[in-house]
């Protein structure tokens, strides 16, 4: 009830259709989806209480909290190039498939794939109505770097968050845009988000740049070896990893990651109302919390 | 049992009635292959040599006597074919097609340098730039040079030597900045090909784990300039050299190499790297609108294009022109012909985008 009533007041601060925002919910309210987590797993039932959060270094008083509650927009940004031909390419697919059976109905799922060509495979598109996921052939050089500008590139819908699980297996090798450009442009959206890896060291891909690209957007970087290790006695064995499910886990994984994030809305006070505003949050609760989140927004 | 033979008896009737016709050559031997293409018929090889299995019997059990035999009887036709078959090879990913490239260029430059005729000098020069483009194609800077460079500017420094000069092209020069350039982009080391160039003593080796402009960078300018300074290859010098520029962080001297320009293009995908790469370089002067304009005139070039489109999401997001951002987005994600190519994908593959046009001049110099 309490939260009905909180949307009922925040639609009326809600821009007209066409307004430019950021991750702004209003003309006076901010969004900010937060992970908290401990011992890597997440951490439930707090309240605005025990969060502090700053703006551009000011505190701000928390308006309201949700929790799981909000409806997500997953947009799955898939490596379609030639080296994921094969069974990494079905093990993409097995992966994209939990997640779409993992929606809920008033979740929405995209499909965003590339090799030097970024093309949209499934628009935005309610849980229900998306078919089973269908993905390649597996051609072509790789354009990470644009296929993740364009897929963040959205416009941000005022009632719903936002995540971007990228999976690739190796180095931008075709792209126009820099990795720099990739953060700027990532940070002034409202898409966290989330990389999956799949190589045999984080030097086999571009990890700082993934690492950069999840802490301004409060996404997480997940490496999964390309193979399996198994124990037999005193010998130990490794092999590629060609099951077709062995991304599943690093897919789902990220999902509920984001799944599991409060809501935290507030309204910015003391502060510039325009530029670039840094966002800081921790909890206030005894013991160590990780918190993940944006870094920021623009105004 | 009788069953059963019965049955292999009808199934080997029926591979043998859907067998294809004997084909006109034995696929297996090189001579009536060359003979073929000899005669004009510049398709054999990609036709009649399907087989990895042919293939590899041609390249370890008759090339190099063949091209010994060759070597008393020499015709521009024979390094043309040798350039086809790795080609047909290259095309079928049998990965010794490098071999033959190897033995093609070792084959023609075996030619005497004192003894040479305007035509053949032409035809050799068209040799390397059309293999040199095919190389340029793998994105493997060692290939390039191992393969390519090294010993075509062996070749010209010793043709210079002796006067020879129909044999020195500038070209080489922004092949040269193209090299550099491809190494910068490298981020790994690669791994070592299967053939004979693993072998050989043209083995160049780059560093372990990649290298990048801010090393290169500097070669491939010196490179460009020596190449500005001749007018065939002056306007793909100054776009390739603005690049490079954009990427050391020096956009005023970008636009300066592109504000240079005044010989003709060429062909179009030098004209939409100049406007792409002006586009970029405006951006990073902090001069939005221009940098748009260079971004759609590069668009009006190539208009299916996507990296113009996705420059522009960049400049327009850093000046909060979000909705502008969101329609180039949607742009990329949905474009209205999904099968258009964009130039820029060619950009890292140097003369590979010449690459089919400079065969052809091939097998018309040997006709």
């Amino acid at each position: 009830m309490r939260f009905a009533i909180v949307v009922a007041g925040l639609a009326l601060l809600l821009p007209h259709p066409g307004e430019q925002r950021a991750f702004r919910a209003g003309v006076d309210v901010v969004e900010l989806p937060v992970s908290v987590t401990r011992n890597d797993r997440p951490v439930a039932g707090l309240t605005v209480a025990d969060f502090e959060l700053r703006d551009n270094g000011v505190r701000q008083t928390i308006l309201d909290l949700t929790y799981e509650t909000v409806p997500i927009d997953v947009t799955l940004v898939v490596d379609a190039s030639a080296s994921v031909e094969g069974a990494l390419l079905r093990a993409i697919v097995s992966a994209a498939e939990q997640i779409r059976t993992r929606l809920r109905d008033d979740d929405r799922l995209a499909i965003l794939e590339f090799s030097e060509r970024v093309r949209e495979r499934l628009g935005l598109t309610t849980a229900g109505a998306a078919a089973a996921v269908d993905l390649g052939p597996a051609a072509g050089w790789t354009s990470i770097n644009d296929a993740i500008a364009t897929a963040v590139a959205m416009p941000p819908p005022t009632d719903r968050r936002q995540m971007a699980i990228v999976f690739t297996d190796g180095f931008d090798t075709m792209s126009f845009l820099d990795e720099a450009a990739v953060v700027d442009i990532a940070r002034r959206s409202r898409t966290a988000v989330f990389i999956v890896a799949a190589a045999a060291s984080p030097t086999a891909v571009p990890k700082r740049f993934f690492d950069e690209l999840a802490r301004v957007t409060g996404g997480l970087v997940e490496i999964v070896p390309p193979w399996e290790t198994t124990h037999t006695g005193n010998r130990i064995s490794m092999r590629r990893n060609t099951y077709e499910n062995f991304l599943d886990e690093s897919f789902v994984r990220a999902f509920e990651a984001f799944r599991t994030r409060y809501v935290l809305r507030y309204s910015p006070d003391g502060v510039a109302p325009d530029g670039w505003h840094d966002v800081t949050v921790r909890v206030t609760r005894r013991g160590r919390h990780d918190v993940r989140s944006r870094t920021g927004y623009q105004r | 049992m009788s069953r059963l033979l019965a049955a292999l008896a009808l199934a080997m009737l029926v591979i043998a009635a859907g067998r294809p016709p004997a084909a006109q050559f034995a696929p297996q031997s090189l001579a009536p292959l060359f003979a073929a293409y000899a005669s004009g018929d510049f398709a054999v090889v990609a036709r009649e040599l399907t087989s990895a299995v042919d293939f590899n019997h041609i390249r370890e059990k008759e090339l190099e006597r063949t091209i010994a035999e060759w070597k008393e009887d020499r015709r521009p036709v024979q390094a043309a074919f040798l350039l086809d078959l790795a080609l047909t090879a290259h095309n079928r990913r049998w990965d010794t097609w490098l071999d033959v490239i190897c033995m093609g260029r070792e084959f023609l430059t075996s030619r005497p340098l004192d003894a040479v005729s305007p035509d053949d000098d032409a035809f050799e020069i068209a040799w390397h730039k059309t293999s040199i483009a095919l190389l340029e194609g793998q994105r493997r800077p060692d290939f390039l040079l191992g393969q390519g460079l090294e010993p075509l500017a062996e070749r010209m420094t010793a043709a210079a030597a002796i006067g020879a000069e129909r044999l020195v092209d500038p070209w080489i020069e922004v092949a040269w900045g193209r090299l550099y350039e491809q190494r910068a982009l490298v981020g790994t080391t690669l791994p070592p090909p299967r053939n004979c160039y693993s072998q050989s003593r043209r083995r160049p080796a780059l560093p372990s784990g990649g290298t990048s402009m801010k090393n290169e960078g500097p070669r491939a300018l010196s490179h460009y300039d020596e190449a500005a300074r001749f007018p065939s290859t002056r306007s793909e010098a100054l776009v390739r050299k603005a690049w490079v520029l954009v990427q050391m962080g020096r956009p005023d001297d970008a636009i300066a190499a592109l504000g240079a320009i005044d010989q003709p293009f060429g062909d179009d995908a030098l004209r939409y790297w100049s406007q792409l790469f002006r586009g970029r370089a405006l951006a990073a002067l902090a001069r939005p609108d221009e940098a748009v304009a260079a971004y759609d005139t590069a668009l009006v070039v190539a208009p299916g294009a996507q990296a113009p489109h996705v420059g522009a999401i960049a400049v327009e997001l850093s000046r909060n022109g979000r909705d502008e951002a969101y329609r180039r987005a949607a742009l990329v994600r949905r474009p209205r012909d999904p099968l258009a190519t964009d130039p820029w994908w060619v950009y890292w593959s140097g003369d590979f985008r010449l690459f089919e046009e400079r065969m052809m001049t091939l097998r018309r110099l040997v006709q």
